[in-house]
């Protein structure tokens, strides 16, 4: 094993390997700070020229432009409130109100270093245990991937500040939105209008799009410009975290990371589900949760430790099952198989050098990456002096061309525009966005593995308790919702006269 | 006198220019192509139609002396691609990568704008990719009988995986229940990768998916593979006979895949594509491209084509009438 592993960085660390690593996550993180070019659209790209490479090279290249993506995705969405991806919609929770304070500098530093963090503690549970971690994967089937959806959607009314009510409306209206679409079992299509491009719901990246990045640039139309753009010159030590910074993003960087690589791991759920219940959880522990949402350090921590790990952990069902858990994925598992390489319970000893070539690159990649994003912070940062007439529209023509280079429809261009708009009453009424959009995610996954589960039992409810793994999740679901109903009611007692937040 | 000339003029010009239009119709294949064609995939980047989209494409630029742009439009169970492409002006600069779904499936069972079959201009058949019938390694079967014995034992005990209703997959285990008299429960998943999952993890028994991705899970014992759901076996597996080698008739429920054009299309211009494909699949740079991820050439000229169009839509709808699936 430790020849395979030695051979893997030899192969990581040759030339050719460490330039295509080197372009993989340079086109990554470019593509990741754009608003909506997905990493998709980048691979999809890029996929001719692995016809002409050696297939490690080529995986090494798709593979960085995917967990670079990553990388990148945060600097949007915490400048500007618009995030690159789906997963950095949760880094802006926290991370835009620390750019607002000024803070920018730091917020993008701590993601960059709990990105590496995460992922590099992926990757070392990946050299060691990703058979034991495939075959784990296996035992999880619809019932517990229902449990943990649920799990996540008891977690939901968490994540935003303010009302609790509000929240839960806006989760309510997120579930409502993904029955939108042809129903699996049945074939059967709901509220579709008899638009195609209805058939398989309303895509996800529109109403992520719609909702934070053209919602807030719609909000500052007829703004005085009153952000604090951060002025003057970006020394590394205003971007360092303070050691008592320090201090406070240790456990969350762990627990993200925990999360991350455990849900990220199972082909059924992916890097989104894993970021938002990074988040959700890191507030409930909180002492102070009142903290988040208005710039707590943690809030950006934990979800970047948790997405950057998913990703990484996300290789270990592709490479060792042969199973991709999302689009993605199934898309690299595809670029392999142009080339003959079909990834499977053997791929680890038939192909050790591909194997370990590729994970020995994601070390060298995520180094590549941390010496690349923390000179660009600076640059990036610079990015805010632009006048906001020049800056905005460019962001739109960007979340544009980005959600039609999905699947080339220009329904979707009409989508992120209606969800802007909605987006932008939601904001001026106080409904928080977050939630819709952990709803409209859960909600869908968790109607077909509920079904499915049901089938699988021929109807028998019984199948929720008599898995092992779905008792443990069911009680942990239970204890969730015992505890939640608990602090319901003590917010409600002791004080006769409630103390309403919000106006 | 003067102004006769002029009228004499003018009418020959009017006449010309009418006669430039004549001939420019008339032989649209001697200009063709005259600007990029784009070949329109119905299924995401990464998957058998696009490795045989972007193999074909490759060869058809050098060969038409035009760019060969393959887009990928996935969605609504082909029917984004395929609504694209009827609609599309006849005029061989937008052709579609055909499937069973495209042309006949889909437009039965969902509500679309364009009609199948009919909106279509067959070029030519090009390649297919065996399904094979798996069982889980968990479930103890190692034959068709003990398949069948086990299935015939108490219905609905065993249940078989599909990416979809109406699904190549789920007509293939409709056909299997006819022709072997069993009923089973339907499992429909959102692709085959998770329908893989609960396979090897034993939470569902059977399922009829393409071959090359199971490959690994049969050769690890971790899946058993029963038959092969095409008229030869598959040079990936030439151990596993044949469902029709093992008496179910005539099982050929194989993944094709064709290039059709608008319906309209001049027949010159179907000729030029269909002779510049066969060319691309006679060299063998691009079988052995094709033959790698398990994807056979499967050429039929656009007349052969059309014919096995019309028998397989009377096929395939005879399925889906008793496969009962709903619109």
């Amino acid at each position: 094993m430790y020849s395979d592993i030695l051979l893997g960085f030899e192969r990581a660390l040759s030339m050719d390997a460490l330039l295509f690593c080197f372009i993989g996550v340079t086109v990554g993180t470019f593509v990741g700070v754009l608003p909506g070019v997905g990493a998709l659209a980048a691979v999809s790209l890029c996929l001719p020229l692995t016809y002409y490479l050696d297939p490690t090279i080529a995986m090494i290249m798709l593979a960085g432009i995917f967990y670079g993506a990553q990388y990148g995705s945060s600097t949007a969405s915490i400048l500007l409130n618009v995030p690159g991806t789906v997963t950095a919609a949760v880094t802006a929770l926290d991370g835009y109100p620390m750019a607002q304070q000024g803070r920018a500098g730091l917020a993008l530093f701590v993601t960059t270093i709990c990105s590496f963090v995460g992922g590099t503690i992926a990757i070392v549970l990946m050299m060691g245990f990703t058979p034991v971690i495939a075959s784990a994967a296996l035992s999880f089937s619809s019932a517990e991937y229902f449990l943990i959806m649920a799990l996540g959607l008891a977690l939901a009314s968490t994540i935003s500040t303010g009302s609790q009510f509000k929240s839960l409306a806006m989760v309510a209206l997120g579930l409502t939105l993904g029955l939108v679409g042809t129903d699996l079992n049945s074939g059967v299509s709901r509220f579709t209008f008899g638009r195609i491009e209805l058939y398989d719901g309303i895509s996800l990246v529109p109403i992520a799009m719609g909702l934070f990045g053209v919602a807030e640039i719609l909000n500052s139309i007829g703004g005085s410009g009153s952000r604090t753009p951060q002025t003057g010159k970006i020394s590394f030590r205003s971007m360092m975290p303070t050691r008592a910074e320090w201090r406070t993003i240790v456990k969350p960087t762990l627990r993200g990371t925990a999360i991350g690589t455990v849900i990220g791991a199972l082909p059924g759920s992916g890097a989104t589900v894993a970021t938002f219940m990074a988040y959700a959880v890191e507030k409930r522990q909180s002492k102070t949760p009142e903290r988040f949402g208005k710039g707590a350090i943690e809030g950006i921590a934990a979800p970047e430790a948790a997405n950057n790990s998913a990703v990484q952990a996300a290789f270990i069902p592709t490479l060792s099952l042969g199973i991709p858990g999302d689009a993605l994925m199934a898309f690299l598992l595809g670029a392999m198989m142009i080339h003959g390489i079909v990834p499977g319970p053997r791929f680890l000893t038939d192909q050790p050098e591909m194997f370990w070539g590729l994970v020995g690159s994601f070390w060298v990649g995520n180094v590549l990456l941390l010496v690349l994003n923390i000179p660009l912070i600076g640059v990036w940062i610079k990015m805010l002096s632009i006048p906001y007439n020049i800056l905005f529209p460019a962001m739109l023509f960007f979340i544009c061309i980005g959600v039609y280079s999905i699947d080339y429809q220009v329904f979707d261009i009409a989508l992120v525009v209606g969800f802007g708009l909605i987006g932008l009453v939601m904001n001026h009424l106080g409904y928080p966005p977050a939630p819709l959009l952990l709803g409209f995610i859960l909600g869908p996954m968790m109607e077909e593995h509920f079904k499915r589960a049901l089938l699988m039992s021929r109807g028998s409810f019984s199948i929720f308790w008599e898995r092992p793994i779905s008792v443990v999740l069911l009680l942990l679901l239970l204890a969730l919702v015992l505890m939640s109903l608990r602090t319901a009611l003590m917010a409600l007692l002791p004080t006769s006269k409630p103390k309403k937040d919000g106006k | 006198m003067k102004s006769q000339t002029y009228l004499r003029m003018a009418a020959g010009a009017t006449f010309a220019l009418l006669g430039l239009t004549v001939t420019s119709t008339s032989s649209l294949a001697e200009g063709y192509p005259s600007q990029p064609i784009t070949l329109v995939n119905p299924y995401s980047a990464g998957g058998s139609a696009d490795l045989i989209a972007r193999t074909l494409a490759e060869s058809l630029t050098e060969q038409l002396g035009q760019p060969v742009v393959v887009e990928n439009r996935p969605g609504a169970a082909t029917a984004i691609a395929a609504t694209h492409v009827a609609r599309a002006d006849p005029d061989g600069y937008t052709l579609l990568i055909a499937s069973a779904p495209t042309h006949f499936i889909t437009p039965v069972l969902q509500d679309v704008q364009y009609k199948g079959l009919e909106d279509f201009a067959p070029v030519a058949m090009v390649a297919s990719v065996p399904n094979v019938l798996v069982v889980s390694g968990k479930s103890g079967m190692t034959s068709l009988e003990d398949l069948v014995a086990t299935a015939k034992q108490a219905p609905d005990t065993l249940a078989f995986a599909s990416v979809g209703n109406g699904s190549l997959p789920h007509l293939s285990s409709v056909l299997f229940m006819q022709e072997t008299d069993t009923h089973m429960v339907h499992i429909p998943y959102g692709g085959s990768a998770p329908a893989v999952v609960d396979l090897l993890a034993g939470n569902v028994d059977m399922a009829f998916l393409n071959l090359p991705p199971m490959l690994p899970h049969i050769e690890s014992g971790d899946l058993v593979a029963l038959g092969i759901a095409a008229p030869n076996r598959a040079p990936l597996l030439p151990d596993v006979a044949t469902m029709t080698e093992q008496g179910l008739g005539e099982f050929q429920m194989s993944t094709w895949y064709g290039i059709s054009a608008p319906a309209g299309t001049p027949d010159d211009v179907v000729t030029k594509l269909d002779a510049a494909l066969h060319t691309a699949l006679e060299q063998d740079s691009i079988k052995d491209r094709l033959g790698k991820s398990g994807v056979l050439e499967f050429y039929k000229d656009h007349s052969e084509y059309a014919a096995f169009l019309k028998s397989e839509a009377t096929r395939m709808l005879d399925l889906l009438t008793s496969a009962d699936v709903q619109n």
